[in-house]
């Protein structure tokens, strides 16, 4: 089997590492995501790895569209100030990463994975916590989700989102604008749970199909908004995605110029031993 | 999951670490720990019997209005023959016992025991469940969790603190 693109959502690994690590440490964040990053790198062995960060300092169409979507997060400042130093240590790994206004993290994996389709027997491995990626499994992409941080991971398939949400991959949009998705603020179709949203794709196909049934004649622009909120838009710009080979020495020097000696040397081991 | 380390002991070097209890400092502290945790909609507290940590866990518990439950196999890695240490001692046989992780180098329990059973306590719980114990049990477990080094996590806790993994 050809070695995966490896496709990670910067944000969602960064909060984990800033929340599984001791405050105390200097920038625990970019210390956690780098460990998580080189650990999932000699797990996978990917052809190349690309990253994907939210730039928070712009709404995107879904803000705009919806008011209360995604509202009431409240991030620390260490926390802000680490996520704008990550894109830059992940360019001196020598990975590709995408951030632009107006585009959300996962919408960078939703356009790495196309990318990757296309390619014959390119295939795509997705490292996020966010069930939103769940509508890019396929046979050639799984989603993994750290269960408790990068020492379990569960790895979904087409089979485990039937068998999770009861729905086909390409069905999730549909299902999280019926179910809602209280991460995301989104409210979803009244009094409708995830069994009767799945319950409701397995009989009309579509949410599309379940309207033009009846079904909801005073949500139906709710629930068609609340669909393209959770669809990922795979038109966010990304670098051309050819295979890497990490530049570790690189990233050594960066961290010895934030002051990270610990996790400079780490790096200049690891150059010293790939050399 | 809610990993917290208990809050300030009482240090008396006359008795062994396992039986401290909080300092008033240590349970006024409590306090604001338990508004941080509040925010993660916790389901359950579960301590390690050590006193210093089941008083964290008792007062935790009464502030967020949950069950509290005891599992022995989250107290401390066992060095109760080790005594009182200065820090700079504490800290290299700390160095010791992560470096050489299937010896019993630094105490009476190796690092991986240790391990072996906190991870047995805790992995049958859920995300929201508080867990309440001890620094180098919970450095050893965060380790594993997020690939980085023990030592750089047990240095970096604070007393009380709170890893979410």
């Amino acid at each position: 089997m050809s070695a995966p693109l490896l496709v990670l959502d910067g944000d969602s690994l960064a909060h984990r590492a800033y929340h599984a690590l001791p405050k105390s440490i200097n920038n625990n964040a970019v210390v956690g995501f780098t460990n998580f990053v080189l650990r999932l790198w000699e797990m996978e062995e990917p052809r190349a790895v690309v990253v994907g960060w939210d730039t928070l300092t712009a709404p995107t169409y879904r803000h705009e569209a919806l008011e209360v979507y995604q509202s009431g997060r409240e991030f620390d400042d260490s926390l802000l100030r680490q996520l704008d130093l990550l894109p830059e240590l992940v360019a001196a790994l020598g990975f590709a990463y995408g951030k632009a206004p107006g585009y959300e993290a996962d919408d960078f994996l939703a356009a790495a994975v196309r990318s990757e389709e296309k390619r014959r027997g390119g295939r795509s491995v997705v490292v996020t916590s966010d069930r939103d990626s769940f509508q890019l499994v396929s046979d050639k992409t799984t989603v993994v989700t750290p269960v408790r941080g990068v020492s379990e991971l569960a790895r979904i398939g087409p089979a485990e989102v039937r068998e999770r949400y009861g729905v086909e991959p390409a069905q999730v949009p549909d299902f999280i604008a019926l179910r809602g998705d209280p991460s995301d603020r989104i409210p979803g179709a009244k009094g409708v749970g995830p069994k009767t949203a799945a319950t409701i794709l397995k009989q009309y196909g579509s949410l599309d199909a379940a309207l033009d049934a009846g079904r909801f004649p005073q949500q139906r622009e709710e629930l068609l908004l609340y669909r393209r909120i959770a669809t990922l838009d795979a038109s966010a710009p990304l670098p051309p995605l050819k295979d890497q080979s990490p530049t570790w020495a690189e990233a050594s020097s960066l961290f010895r110029s934030w002051g990270m000696n610990q996790m400079a040397d780490r790096l200049a081991a690891r150059a010293a031993g790939s050399a | 999951m809610l990993l917290v380390r208990h809050s300030v002991p009482e240090v008396d070097p006359s008795i062994p670490a396992a039986d401290w209890r909080l300092t008033a400092e240590g349970r006024s502290r409590c306090a604001a720990l338990a508004e941080r945790l509040a925010a993660h909609e916790p389901d359950v507290v579960v301590s390690s019997p050590e006193p210093k940590a089941r008083e964290t866990a008792e007062l935790l518990a009464a502030r967020l209005g949950l069950e509290l439950r005891e599992a022995a196999e989250l107290r401390e890695q066992e060095r109760r023959t080790v005594g009182w240490l200065e820090r700079a001692e504490l800290e290299a046989g700390i160095r010791r016992l992560f470096a050489e992780p299937d010896q019993v180098v630094f105490g009476e329990e190796s690092a991986t025991d240790a391990l072996a059973r906190f991870s047995r306590a805790v992995d049958g719980l859920g995300d929201g469940a508080v867990v309440v114990s001890h620094g180098t049990v919970i450095s050893l477990y965060a380790a594993g969790c997020t690939g980085s080094d023990a030592f750089e996590i047990w240095s970096g806790l604070e007393l009380p603190d709170l890893l979410v993994v």
